[in-house]
């Protein structure tokens, strides 16, 4: 099980990510070019401005009017993208050297994510306008997003059955990496489409900025 | 239209009114307007009494009026403006008005001899048609649109005969407006009519008809076509069968129909202004073949170079071979003849004509506050402070320039070997 | 936290025309137009989407109902779009009733969500979509598809007949050379540089407001016209109404006027919904990439007048006044800064709105939603609370509104919350108190 998990389980969700992904991307750009009046009036120069300031800290004023939000989902993210890149096991186990995080911060880095992820737990849960949006499947999509950083955190301490955890992690890892293209989790792939797509209607089309 | 064989096309020069002079002599000269042969030249002024009068070729009508505007030169070459006295209004041709009054009157229209006018007028709280100094006696809740006839036999009005109480949006749907030829209404009413259009014996009338809020079609004669669609654009009926034509839309997008049925293969994304040639073989039209791609398509066949912004009305050759357009690209206004877009561009470009051998494109256009005529690409190097439309004669040999040179108006007949140099 | 559910409003134009409906024809009708809409925008947003929330704090009518997650821009997707995705097109009549309340009455379309949602997600789009399936339904509200009718059968939206247009312009001329003689409203004048549009309020109810904008054009020395004939009135209901032909059809006539008259632009009124219309989301229904003649609205032209001396200012209003943003041309079309730029150059007490310029608050009556009358006044009001205090907060005496539906929105606002302050356009600042009329120009004794 364990070296089903660690190896040609993990290579397959690559796969299925790398080719779920690169399918997504395909199918709405080709849908874009059925649309008529998108394409025409994409121009990078808008897209790159609006995304910029998007992917900048308290780049926005609605980042500005919500600075704890911002400031969780700013860390979450960050932490959620490049704690299992450069983390060390993950490098060892594909036999891969690379700049890697020094064990405290990829503690303190998973230990946001999962902070993070409670406390989006609770705005949904407890937020009106939050709550009155939130399906099972958003409840579900954010477990499953926690449920790789948790393991890992788990596996590390060696609380509860080593072997066990591991496992659960490695999976978990695997799932996660299916579930991006075809998942809300998308809007990884797809922010920069729609935030350029935005930034030109609003640039190049209205003589004005989206942020 | 006038018979451009009976005007003089014996070459030279003549001044026919002192405009600055004018401008001096009146209280205030309003819009200059210029007859098709070019040897009247026209404007309202207000004189020292603040009543109006109409001026041409330096010539005062003999009477005035409390108001004067709209002076416009019939296809017979009279001077016609819309006037009011003692708060009635009419029309006035070389100063002589008619002799029926109405609360209001716009809008007047001619046969194509210019024999016979029409306008639209109201009379109290009433709507109607007035033609050759005589109102229809059916009246109408409102009238929005109309035309005569080529011949003179047929004055034709977009009318609303139901009255709609407020905000009865269902009374409206039912249908109220429809078409009156010579003041008797179609029996079918429609939601909307739109556009009047001649069969070429000038028999049949066609208008755009909108049956619900989502579907609409052509009816010729009151009768709409059995083929619906969920648009249609303005109709015209082919010079040589009579068969209507007009552009609607389908799934596929902006097509050709005639007689209800498409002609023209696949779907564009705008098609409109449809323009026979002289023989009626060919069919132009305006289209776009993608957003902001506009060109021209004849016989269902698009040019192969297209323009961003706009697309005017297509003009065919004599022999039916050429085509030419304005055109507009990134603000930039120019002429395109089969397809090949000028070199040079304008601030602005009138409808162009063509040579009736055909070698010669010509156009009015302006650049840098001053008006010049272009052919085939190239300026003639005198530049004018006004300038109306220059037409090619009959036997292509000359060119008539009305213009305005150091306030002064010319007609001007010219070699066109001076003008294309 | 305690919501309560919406109060019960009647439409006649809604209520009607659902009961005729069957369940049937609904579903067909939003499976026909999600077929077509479910394009690369319509994909990517509804897959993109995280239900985050964030577009609640941009909209005016969540933060006047204190948050409440049913004005919430997310949570109006979620009641439309959303709904008739998930269950295919077989939703409920009451469902649709909703529906058709919330795109037609509690959405300006303004905007401001997409400047507050991460992903920059057209959530207006979602709204004209419902707006859309309802028109092809027939569910439009009722003073909302009068105003649509009118635009049908006249061309303009308020019923004005052909002489009556004619007769305002001929009538406000000779208002017009009460202050300057020689003033004109030039009609048909083939060649102009300009052609000016308004929309049918202004012949109908607003007259002097063309009296106004020849008293500025002949002051300014322009060679302008305006047309007698239709297209005249720059205005599109049916755009909003989900009426996408009659919309082309109006925008069509509008800049083919302009076309007919060889102008080199077209210089609007004090409207934004109209430059929404003419610039920027009417002409992509007739395939025109950019308008085909160019539109300036009236804040842009009057900074051009102003900065390049053609209008002189000879004395600047003292009086402590503010001014609105209104949303389809500044967040929409960046005129902001220039509208300050004018209010400055005018005004020695001007106080500015806090959020501004593309944050500004909508007035809740654009979009199309002061346009479905009486019945659904009370929830427009009550909707921008928040517009009531950021105006109080200036403490000024008057507001400027370069826009007709923010005229009436802020003047009704103002009223229902007892903020004193009076509600003006721009050319009547310049008319009435500030512009000086030119030495050439005025009465000889």
């Amino acid at each position: 099980m364990y070296e089903f998990v660690s190896g040609p389980l993990f290579w397959i969700s690559l796969a299925i990510c790398v080719a779920g992904s690169i399918y997504k991307l395909v199918t709405v750009i080709k849908l874009a070019r059925k649309d008529k009046v998108v394409l025409p009036y994409m121009r990078l120069s808008y897209s790159m401005k609006s995304i910029g300031r998007w992917i900048t800290p308290f780049g926005t004023r609605s980042m500005r009017l919500t600075p704890i939000f911002t400031a969780v989902a700013f860390s979450f993210h960050i932490c959620l993208l490049f704690t299992p890149l450069l983390l060390l096991a993950h490098h060892e186990l594909l036999g891969i050297r690379l700049i890697h995080l020094p064990d405290p911060v990829a503690h303190v880095m998973t230990a946001i994510v999962i902070i993070g992820g409670l406390f989006f737990l609770q705005r949904r849960l407890l937020v009106p306008y939050v709550n009155n949006v939130t399906y099972f499947s958003d409840i579900l999509l954010l477990l499953l997003v926690m449920a790789p950083f948790v393991t890992g955190f788990l596996a590390y301490y060696q609380w509860f059955d080593y072997r066990t955890v591991i496992t659960l992690h490695m999976i978990f890892g695997c799932v996660m990496l299916v579930i991006i293209p075809f998942t809300r989790i998308v809007h990884m792939l797809f922010f920069a489409l729609t935030r350029a797509y935005m930034a030109c209607e609003f640039g190049y089309v209205r003589n004005s900025q989206d942020w | 239209m006038q018979d451009k064989k009976n005007w003089n096309w014996d070459a030279g020069k003549e001044m026919l009114a002192d405009v600055a002079a004018m401008r001096k002599a009146y209280a205030d000269v309003h819009e200059f307007s210029v007859s098709a042969d070019g040897t009247k030249i026209a404007a309202p002024v207000k004189l020292e009494d603040d009543t109006f009068t109409a001026v041409c070729n330096g010539q005062a009508w003999e009477t005035s009026f409390e108001k004067l505007w709209y002076a416009r030169f019939s296809p017979d070459n009279r001077l016609t403006a819309l006037v009011m006295e003692d708060d009635a209004w009419t029309l006035a041709a070389d100063g002589q008005a008619w002799e029926e009054k109405f609360s209001y009157a716009w809008n007047p229209k001619f046969s194509a001899d210019g024999a016979h006018a029409g306008m639209q007028v109201k009379q109290d709280f009433d709507y109607t048609l007035a033609v050759d100094g005589q109102a229809w006696e059916t009246t109408f809740l409102a009238t929005r649109d109309f035309a005569i006839s080529p011949d003179g036999a047929l004055g034709v009005a977009l009318v609303q005969v139901e009255n709609v109480p407020e905000a009865d949006i269902w009374k409206f749907n039912s249908g109220t407006w429809t078409v009156a030829v010579n003041g008797a209404a179609w029996d079918r009413l429609f939601m909307n009519v739109w556009g009047i259009a001649f069969s070429p014996d000038c028999k049949r009338v066609a208008t755009q008809v909108r049956l619900d809020s989502t579907t609409y079609t052509l009816a010729v004669d009151g009768k709409p076509w059995d083929q619906t669609f969920t648009s249609v654009w303005e109709p015209k009926f082919r010079p040589d069968n009579g068969a209507l034509l007009a552009p609607a839309r389908n799934a596929s997008g902006w097509t050709l129909v005639e007689n209800g049925n498409p002609i023209w293969d696949g779907g564009f994304s705008q098609l409109w202004y449809i323009t026979f040639s002289c023989d009626a073989k060919r069919i132009g039209a305006v289209v776009a073949t993608a957003l902001g791609k506009w060109t021209i398509a004849v016989d269902g066949k698009p040019w192969k170079n297209s323009w961003r912004d706009l697309v005017v009305g297509p003009v065919f050759s004599q022999d039916t071979s050429k085509t030419a357009a304005v055109v507009k690209h990134e603000n930039r206004w120019s002429i395109a003849v089969d397809g090949e877009q000028w070199p040079d561009t304008y601030d602005m470009a009138w409808d162009p004509a063509i040579s009736p051998d055909n070698r010669l494109v010509m156009a009015k256009v302006e650049k840098g506050g001053k008006y010049f005529i272009g052919v085939n690409g190239k300026l003639f190097s005198q530049a004018f402070d006004a300038l109306w439309e220059p037409a090619f004669s009959p036997d292509g040999s000359k060119v008539l320039i009305r213009c305005v040179e150091g306030g002064k108006y010319y007609r001007w007949v010219a070699p066109v070997s001076q003008i294309a140099g | 936290m305690g919501f309560k559910p919406r109060e019960e409003v009647a439409d006649q134009g809604i209520d009607k025309r659902l009961e005729e409906l069957s369940l049937e024809q609904i579903e067909q009708t939003i499976n026909k137009v999600l077929a077509a809409e479910m394009n690369a925008r319509m994909t990517a947003y509804l897959q993109t989407c995280v239900h985050c929330g964030l577009c609640a704090n941009a909209c005016h009518y969540c933060l006047s109902h204190n948050m409440d997650p049913k004005y919430a821009p997310v949570g109006k997707v979620k009641d439309t779009v959303w709904e008739m995705v998930k269950k295919k097109g077989k939703v409920s009549k009451e469902f649709m009733r909703t529906a058709a309340r919330i795109a037609y009455t509690e959405c300006n379309t303004c905007r401001r969500c997409s400047m507050y949602c991460p992903f920059g997600i057209d959530i207006a789009y979602f709204i004209i979509t419902t707006r859309r399936i309802c028109h092809l339904l027939g569910i439009v509200p009722q003073y909302e598809q009068d105003t649509v009718n009118s635009h049908s059968a006249t061309f303009n939206q308020m019923w004005v007949q052909q002489d009556e247009w004619i007769d305002t312009l001929q009538w406000q001329e000779e208002d017009a050379q009460g202050k300057i003689p020689l003033a004109r409203i030039p009609l048909e004048k083939e060649g102009a540089d300009i052609m000016y549009s308004v929309i049918a309020p202004e012949p109908k109810i607003l007259a002097q407001l063309l009296a106004n904008a020849s008293i500025i054009m002949t002051a300014a020395g322009m060679s302008w016209t305006m047309p007698a004939t239709d297209g005249w009135d720059n205005s599109n209901m049916a755009m909003f109404s989900g009426d996408f032909e009659t919309s082309a059809r109006l925008e069509r006539l509008h800049h083919e006027t302009a076309i007919r008259l060889k102008v080199k632009r077209i210089v609007m009124g004090e409207c934004g919904h109209a430059y929404r219309g003419a610039v920027y989301d009417g002409p992509k229904s007739n395939s025109w990439m950019f308008p085909p003649i160019p539109v300036v609205h009236a804040i842009d032209f009057y900074h051009e007048i102003i900065t390049q001396g053609k209008i002189k200012i000879a004395k600047k209003f003292d009086k402590p006044i503010t001014v609105q943003d209104p949303c389809n041309v500044i967040r929409n079309a960046g005129l902001g800064m220039k509208l300050r730029e004018i209010m400055k150059a005018t005004c020695s007490d001007f106080r500015d709105v806090e959020p501004r310029l593309g944050h500004n608050y909508c007035c809740a009556a654009g979009g199309g939603v002061i346009n479905c009358g009486p019945p659904w006044k009370k929830d427009r009001v009550k909707g921008n609370k928040i517009k009531a205090e950021q105006l109080r907060a200036t403490g000024a005496e008057y507001v400027v509104t370069p826009c007709h539906n923010c005229h009436s929105g802020i003047e009704d606002i103002l009223k229902e919350f007892n903020v004193h302050m009076h509600v003006i356009f721009f050319s009547e600042l310049l008319v009435d108190h500030c512009m000086e009329i030119p030495e050439h120009l005025k009465a000889k004794d």
